[in-house]
């Protein structure tokens, strides 16, 4: 292996932030907490529609490792949730952000854990997900987990849980207001307009920097059929050789 | 008409063939190299699980030594063996 110049969680992370902007995750709106910090993210969620959380607007910030993905980057919320996998201080308690050592008291096998093929998709999917599937086994809030079960054993009747959630989701209203965004509420806007349009020439100038001491190869493809070294687009069709990478 | 060849170039290329366009480890072209090398090629080669998931030699080996743990396929989470 070559010296370190820049550490390679930097390529990593510059490559899974383009691929956010360029396709965002339904729900989600994510931007660097400083220009200059890779490692800084700052997440914006949006309540499901037709959910205890419709209509919110929620932050929460993700701080990567510098051996990321070989280890798994933080998710705290910044703003208040009253929530089973949710701590006091905002870090969400999910298994796969917990690196896979061997902790028989944590009731988490290791391969629920962190690898690194997991990425901020996964990530974001699954706390989605969690907002409104919360795992009662090992929660973060006790005081939630109770109330949050006895909300779903009476199917609704016992409204606390319920009534704190949709006050907090109600105040969140003032924070989307100072950042000027509208939250969306009906589930075409939910996953249309969460779409911001993709900022080429920013990201395109992260990519090539990337790339910018492997480009004399680029002078050879004339017939759209990438080939060698630093390129990548070219795809080969092989076809016995075609299991594997998709059926995780 | 008669055409003579004063000099020729030849050109060679290559591609890893992979079942995938990406190192899911590094995120980075199996055809270029993992972020730790510069050249892509036999320095850097690719190498293959039982399982048949794919990786940059160098972006697995990183993770399993990490591992006190059980090793296993970051894809499919079955125990790595390398194919041979």
């Amino acid at each position: 292996m070559a010296q370190q110049v820049t550490p390679s969680s930097q390529k990593a992370l510059m490559v899974e932030l383009k691929s956010l902007q360029e396709q965002p995750v339904e729900g989600f709106r994510i931007t660097l907490v400083e220009e200059s910090d890779l490692y800084n993210w700052e997440v914006a969620i949006f309540g499901p529609p037709n959910t205890l959380y419709e209509g919110g607007y929620f932050k929460a910030h993700i701080k990567f490792p510098v051996d990321y993905p070989y280890s798994p980057p933080t998710f705290r919320f910044l703003t208040k949730m009253w929530h089973p996998n949710i701590y006091e201080n905002g870090d969400v308690c999910i298994s796969i952000l917990h690196p896979p050592v061997d902790d028989p008291q944590s009731g988490e096998l290791p391969s629920e854990r962190w690898n690194p093929t997991q990425n901020v998709r996964t990530i974001l999917l699954s706390v989605i997900s969690l907002l409104n599937e919360p795992n009662t086994f090992s929660p973060a809030n006790v005081d939630a987990s109770v109330m949050f079960r006895k909300w779903r054993d009476s199917k609704g009747k016992e409204k606390e849980y319920a009534e704190i959630i949709r006050k907090q989701v109600l105040s969140t209203a003032a924070d989307a207001d100072r950042d000027g965004v509208k939250v969306p509420r009906t589930l075409a806007e939910y996953c249309i307009q969460t779409r911001m349009p993709s900022q080429d020439s920013s990201s395109d100038l992260l990519y090539d920097d990337l790339y910018d001491d492997m480009e004399e190869s680029e002078e050879e493809e004339s017939e759209g059929e990438s080939v060698g070294g630093a390129q990548g687009g070219g795809r080969v069709y092989e076809d016995q050789d075609d299991s594997g990478n998709e059926d995780s | 008409m008669k055409v003579k060849i004063r000099q020729w170039n030849g050109v060679a290329s290559w591609l890893w063939v992979a079942n995938d366009e990406n190192c899911g480890i590094c995120r980075m072209p199996f055809n270029g190299c993992c972020p730790d090398c510069k050249v892509p090629g036999d320095d850097c080669p690719l190498v293959w699980g039982q399982c048949s998931h794919c990786f940059h030699m160098h972006c697995i080996l990183k993770w399993l030594n990490s591992q006190q743990v059980q090793q296993q396929c970051p894809m499919c989470r079955q125990e790595w063996k390398f194919k041979e």
